[in-house]
C-alpha cells in the first residue's frame, strides 16, 4: 500500500460507486464462501494498478473498446484470479467504472473489517514509536471498543507529545497541543470571570 | 486603579495546577470544498442536523444538509480563511445565544458577539436559537394592548401583546419608521424591545441606533445586526437569534416587542444558501420550505397562559414589496402567517399622509380584543368611514354638485385624514389619541379649517396637559370602562366635551 492510499477518499461520487460495487462483490463472495480470498485478490489487483499506471490508463480509457480491454484483462490475470473475480473486473470495466477500483477496495475493506469485527485505526504521535507500544495501544483500544483494532501509525511533530488515535471520524485526542489549548481557554475564561466578579481584588492601589 | 499582574497570574496558575488532563474525544470531518458561506465536509458521520461544528480558527458552522457521503455546513462568520482539507470538529451542541439583562441596550451580531465596543456580553444564561414554538395548551388569547403610539395604527389596526402584525410596503414608505415609533413608545411600559436588522445598510442601522439612543429607547432595546455585508448564513439566523433573546423574557413573564427588518432580505439569504446547497428551487427560485422558515419563526411570537407567567412576544415583521406587488411569493406567505398587516403606500406617503397607512386594506385580526375600550368606542367605525370617504372623494373629484349630507361627510373625512397624520418619532399617549380622535369623529373639528387641524391638535393637547390635567387623568382612569366616550351621559365624555368646547372658544382659526 503506498502512502497516498491511506488518505481518505474525497471524491464522494467515487465513494458512492465504490460502495455499490463493493457491496455487490461482497455479496458474491459471501455466497461463494470465498470472502478472504476475494478481498486479497482485489487488494493485490489495486496494488498492481498503482504500480502499473499504463495498465490503469488502458482500462480507464474510453478510447479503447471493451473487447480489447477484455483480452487485456484475460492475459493479465486469468491464470491467477478466480473466475468470479475475473468476471467482476470485466463487469466493472464494461460499465466504464475502471477508475473506481481504489474506491471499491476501500469499501470492501471496510465491509470486510465490519464482518470480521475488526476496525482500522491510525495512531498519530510526535516521534516514531516501536511496535511494542503500538501493540499495547491497539490492545487497549480493542478492549475499550470490543473490536479487534488494526493500528497504523503516523508521525506528526506538531502535536508536541502524547497520542492521538483516529478511528473513522472519531478522534481520541490526548495530545499535548490539545491539552495546552484547553488550559489556555479555561484559564483565560476563569481569569476573565474572576476579574469581572472582583475588580478591586485584581487592582493595586497605585 | 491598575490591574496587578500577580493576582491574575495566581488565578491562571491555580487553573493550571488543577488542570485534569482528559482525552478529548471528538467527531471530525474534512473540508471538501468551501465558498460563499457554505462548506461541504467529508466525514462527520454522526453529526445531527442543526448541530454546531467548529472550523480551525474557531469559526462556527451549522450542519445544514446531511447527504449520503458529505455534510453541507453553513458557516457563521468569516469563511475566507477556511481551506480545503481543514479538519472540522463536531461540537455536539445546538447553536445558542447569550440572553438576559446583559444583552439589553447592546448592539450585537446574531451569535451574540458585541458590535458596539462596550465590552463583552456578561450573560450568565444562553438559549438555543432554534426552538419549537409553544403549543396550544401553553397559550392564551391576545388581550392586552401593545400601544404603538401612532394614531392611525392604534385606532384602526390595534395590536395586542402576543400578536404578529406585518408592516408591508414599497421601499421608502416609512415601514421602519412605524416600527421605531412603536419601540420608542414602549418607554416606561416594561416591554423589552428587539430590533433585528437583516440585510440592511449599516448606515441605516447606525441611523436607527442613533434615534433609539437619542430618545432614550436604547435602555430597553437590543439591536441584532446582520448587515448587508454579513454572510448569508448570519442573515438567515439573525431573526431566530433575536427571538431566542426575547423568549428568555417571555418565559420569565415579561413582555417583548420584536421588529424583524426585514424578512424579505432574510428569505433572499435563505434562498442563496439553499441554492448553494443544491436544494431544488421552487417559485421565484425560493426553496420549498421558505414558508416554514417564516412560519416557525413567527409562531414563536405568542401570548403565554397565566400558569406559564403570561409573558408575551409581539412581533412586527417588515416585508418590502416591489412596486406594490403584494401577490409575490414572500409577501403572500407572510401575510397568511401573520395576524394582520399594516399596508403602507407610496402615493399616500408622497401626498403627505404619514404614516402612509392604507386604512382600507390594513387589518388587525386579533388586536380588537386588546384595544382600550374608550379607543374602541371612539374609533370603532373609523376604518369604514375612511374607506367610504375615499370612495366619495374620488366621486367628488368629478365636479358634481353634492348634497349637504355628502358634503359634510367629505368635510369630516378631510379633517380625519389630517388628524391621523403624525410626525416621525413622536408617539402619542393613548389618552391623547382618544381625545384627538374623539374630536374628529364627534364633529368637534367641523368648524376648524382643514389646514389648521394639525395646529389645533397640537395646541389642544398642550391646553389639556397645562390646564385640564384633571380631565386627562379622569379619562386615563376610566378608559377601560365599556361606556367611556361612548354614551354622552358618561361623566368622562361630558368632561372631555366641556374641555373641548372651552378650548374651541379660544382657538384662533385666522392665525397662520
Amino acid at each position: 500500500m503506498s502512502e497516498d492510499d491511506n488518505k481518505p477518499v474525497f471524491d464522494t461520487d467515487q465513494q458512492y460507486l465504490g460502495n455499490v460495487y463493493g457491496k455487490a462483490l461482497m455479496g458474491l463472495a459471501t455466497k461463494a464462501g470465498v470472502v478472504d480470498q476475494m478481498v486479497d485478490q482485489l487488494d493485490s489487483f489495486v496494488d498492481v494498478l498503482g504500480q502499473l499506471p499504463s495498465l490503469r490508463h488502458a482500462l480507464e480509457s474510453p478510447r479503447i473498446g471493451f473487447a480489447e480491454k477484455e483480452s487485456l484483462i484475460d492475459k493479465a490475470i486469468r491464470d491467477k484470479a478466480s473466475p468470479e473475480f475475473l468476471n467482476f473486473v470485466k463487469v466493472v470495466c464494461r460499465k466504464g467504472r475502471a477508475d473506481c477500483f481504489a474506491a471499491i477496495r476501500d469499501a470492501v475493506q471496510l465491509m470486510h473489517d465490519e464482518m470480521s469485527n475488526r476496525i482500522q485505526a491510525t495512531m498519530i504521535t510526535a516521534i516514531p514509536v516501536n511496535d511494542g507500544l503500538r501493540q499495547q495501544v491497539a490492545e487497549q483500544m480493542s478492549q475499550v471498543l470490543g473490536k479487534q483494532v488494526t493500528m497504523a501509525t503516523q508521525v506528526d511533530p506538531t502535536i508536541i507529545g502524547g497520542l492521538v488515535v483516529r478511528i473513522g471520524d472519531t478522534v481520541y485526542d490526548g495530545s499535548v497541543t490539545n491539552q495546552l489549548n484547553q488550559i489556555r481557554t479555561t484559564a483565560i475564561g476563569r481569569a476573565n470571570q474572576q476579574i469581572r466578579q472582583a475588580l478591586d481584588r485584581f487592582a493595586s492601589e497605585a | 486603579m491598575k490591574f496587578s499582574a500577580d493576582e491574575i497570574a495566581s488565578v491562571i496558575q491555580q487553573e493550571i495546577d488543577q488542570f485534569d488532563s482528559q482525552v478529548d474525544v471528538r467527531e471530525v470531518g474534512t473540508v471538501l470544498e468551501v465558498g460563499d458561506g457554505i462548506a461541504r465536509v467529508h466525514g462527520l458521520t454522526g453529526v445531527a442536523a442543526g448541530e454546531m461544528v467548529e472550523f480551525p480558527g474557531g469559526v462556527i458552522g451549522l450542519a445544514f444538509n446531511l447527504e449520503e457521503n458529505s455534510v453541507g455546513i453553513i458557516i457563521l462568520g468569516g469563511y475566507l480563511n477556511i481551506k480545503e482539507g481543514d479538519e472540522v470538529k463536531a461540537l455536539g451542541t445546538l447553536l445558542s445565544v447569550p440572553v438576559g439583562e446583559a444583552v439589553m441596550g447592546r448592539v450585537i451580531d446574531p451569535l451574540g458577539n458585541p458590535l458596539d465596543g462596550k465590552g463583552p456580553i456578561n450573560a450568565t444564561e444562553t438559549r438555543p436559537v432554534e426552538v419549537i414554538a409553544p403549543g396550544v395548551a401553553e397559550r392564551k388569547g391576545v388581550h392586552e394592548p401593545m400601544q404603538t403610539g401612532l394614531k392611525a395604527v392604534d385606532a384602526m389596526t390595534p395590536i395586542g401583546r402576543g400578536q404578529r402584525e406585518l408592516v408591508i410596503g414599497d421601499r421608502k414608505t416609512g415601514k421602519t419608521a412605524i416600527a421605531i415609533d412603536a419601540i420608542i413608545n414602549q418607554k416606561n411600559t416594561g416591554v423589552k424591545c428587539f430590533y433585528v436588522a437583516v440585510g440592511q445598510k449599516d448606515s441605516s442601522v447606525a441611523g436607527v441606533i442613533g434615534v433609539l439612543e437619542e430618545s432614550g429607547a436604547m435602555d430597553y432595546t437590543t439591536v441584532v445586526v446582520a448587515g448587508a455585508s454579513a454572510p448569508a448564513p448570519l442573515q438567515y439566523i439573525a431573526p431566530y437569534a433575536g427571538t431566542a433573546m426575547a423568549e428568555h423574557f417571555m418565559w420569565n413573564g415579561q413582555h417583548c416587542l420584536v421588529v424583524y427588518d426585514d424578512l424579505s432580505k432574510q428569505a433572499v439569504a435563505y434562498r442563496e444558501l439553499s441554492l448553494l446547497m443544491r436544494r431544488p428551487p421552487g417559485r421565484e427560485a425560493y426553496p420549498g420550505d421558505v414558508f416554514y422558515c417564516h412560519s416557525r419563526l413567527l409562531e414563536r411570537s405568542c401570548k403565554l397562559s397565566d400558569e406559564l407567567g403570561a409573558g408575551s412576544i409581539t412581533s412586527l415583521p417588515i416585508i418590502e414589496t416591489l412596486e406594490g406587488e403584494v401577490s409575490a411569493y414572500i409577501p403572500t406567505n407572510v401575510i397568511s402567517i401573520t395576524d394582520g398587516q399594516i399596508y403602507v403606500q407610496p402615493d399616500l406617503f408622497f401626498r403627505g399622509v404619514r404614516p402612509a397607512m392604507n386604512a382600507g386594506i390594513s387589518v388587525s385580526r386579533v388586536g380588537g380584543a386588546a384595544q382600550v375600550k374608550a379607543m374602541k368606542n371612539v374609533a370603532g367605525g373609523l376604518r369604514l368611514d375612511l374607506a367610504a370617504f375615499r370612495e366619495l372623494e374620488a366621486f367628488a373629484q368629478l365636479g358634481t354638485d353634492l348634497d349637504a349630507a355628502t358634503q359634510s361627510q367629505l368635510d369630516r373625512g378631510y379633517r380625519m385624514v389630517e388628524l391621523l397624520k403624525q410626525g416621525q418619532y413622536k408617539p402619542l399617549n393613548v389618552v391623547d389619541q382618544i381625545m384627538v380622535i374623539f374630536a374628529g369623529a364627534a364633529g368637534h373639528l367641523d368648524k376648524i379649517p382643514v389646514d389648521q387641524v394639525q395646529r389645533w391638535e397640537e395646541e389642544f393637547l398642550t391646553f389639556i396637559h397645562d390646564k385640564k390635567q384633571d380631565v386627562w387623568t379622569q379619562l386615563d382612569e376610566t378608559k377601560d370602562e365599556g361606556d367611556c366616550m361612548k354614551k354622552d351621559d358618561h361623566p368622562t365624555t361630558q368632561a372631555v366635551v366641556a374641555a373641548m368646547a372651552e378650548f374651541n372658544g379660544t382657538f384662533n382659526t385666522s392665525f397662520k
